[in-house]
């Protein structure tokens, strides 16, 4: 799976998994900051969503300083 | 994951709500969520000529966009700063934007007034960025609303900001700031523009999931000179109470504009500004305002320095 961010990109595989443990689990962010979104359509995918490898997403942090 | 509205499927989660939404419902929440902060708040109405303070970055773009949305007449003004490659692309993303929604877009350049750039302006006066930056954006927004003949200046400030800035100011009992915070600051002074925030019901990912939906092109770089580093703090710790209590940051802040007067009572002389500025014209609370005087500054030493490099 594509997973890009503000700084980077990084291609990683990965087994199945929801976007909430994605974001939660393995990333350990805050859902409350973050938003996953797929990068194929730019829409946001919900928690529930089972992200598969073919998947390419965008971690986008929302807080923002100032 | 199904919208609790319609039974579509859902894109996003609210556990501060306790609900999940599609887009279209979402969409409509949000719309609901700003009118609903106009309302309570007696921000404005139909009658008024709305500025949006738009900075290019998701907050203000989102929030010219609900106003447009939701009939008001609207108006855009945007400071370039002259912060290098940051201000110009932030100016690109307001422009795009009022073309898109064929609005009207004001743009004042710093440079214009001072012959250079905040980061220049702040090394003269030897001042912190984020201050001198903030005291010229007031003045100019201020301005140039008033003699564009609006009525009302609209700022995109979100929740995250505001219960941020409140728990700031709460931690170090700065009671002066605490008395003069809310979602409205009414006008003490005929060229002083009422200044309202009609996002402070929604949240930053709110806000974010919004533009997302709407494929609004928004800034997404940091300003290079954010200085933010407590107030980020202090949005993260509010958002792992929010995770742990969901609902907690609007509590928090709605709570807050409902006791205010705790805090406006201590300080019940300091909202007048009693002069106009002998040189602008604008109010201020000496004989010179902040404004004027940091251009003085500036002026007086570029032009030293023109000087010795020339001899
Ligand atoms: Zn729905
Ligand atoms: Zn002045």
């Amino acid at each position: 799976m594509k997973i890009h961010t503000r700084e980077k990109t990084i291609e990683e595989r990965i087994q199945e998994i929801t976007v909430r443990d994605l974001i939660e689990k393995k990333l350990k962010l805050n859902p409350e900051e973050v938003l996953v979104i797929d990068r194929q359509n730019n829409r946001i995918l919900p928690p529930d969503y089972r992200l598969k490898d073919e998947d390419e997403i965008e971690i986008r942090m929302v807080i923002s300083g100032g | 994951m199904k919208c609790k509205i319609c039974g579509r499927p859902a894109v996003i989660k609210l556990p501060a709500h306790n609900i999940a939404l599609c887009e279209k419902c979402f969409e409509e929440f949000v719309l609901r969520r700003v009118k609903n902060a106009i309302k309570t708040y007696k921000m404005f109405t139909k009658d008024d000529k709305v500025a949006v303070a738009v900075s290019g970055g998701k907050d203000s773009l989102a929030l010219w966009d609900i106003l447009t949305r939701l009939g008001y007449e609207t108006g855009g003004i945007h400071i370039h700063l002259g912060i290098g490659k940051y201000s110009d692309e932030s100016l690109q993303k307001a422009e795009n934007f009022a073309k898109k929604i064929n609005s009207e877009l004001t743009v004042i350049y710093v440079r214009d007034f001072f012959g250079t750039g905040i980061p220049e302006i702040a090394k003269i006066t030897k001042r912190k960025t984020c201050s001198v930056c903030g005291t010229i954006k007031r003045y100019l927004m201020n301005r140039f609303a008033y003699e564009k003949g609006y009525t009302v200046l609209a700022t995109g400030h979100n929740l995250d900001d505001e219960a941020s800035t409140l728990l700031g100011n709460l931690l170090y009992w700065k009671d002066l700031y605490l008395a003069r915070k809310g979602p409205v600051l009414p006008s003490t002074h005929p060229k002083l523009i009422r200044k309202v925030k009609p996002l402070v019901f929604l949240t930053e990912r709110e806000i974010a999931a919004y533009t997302i939906l709407r494929g609004i092109d928004y800034i997404y770089e940091e300003c290079p000179h954010a200085a933010g580093a407590t107030s980020i703090f202090h949005k993260h710790v509010l958002n792992e109470i929010e995770n742990y209590s969901p609902g907690t940051k609007l509590h928090f802040l709605k709570g807050f504009y409902e006791r205010k007067n705790i805090f406006a009572r201590l300080y019940p002389e300091e909202t007048k500004m009693q002069h106009e500025c002998k040189e602008c014209g604008y109010p201020s609370s000496g004989e010179i305002c902040g404004f004027c005087k940091l251009r003085r500054r500036v002026k007086e030493k570029l032009e030293n320095g023109r000087e010795t490099t020339t001899a």
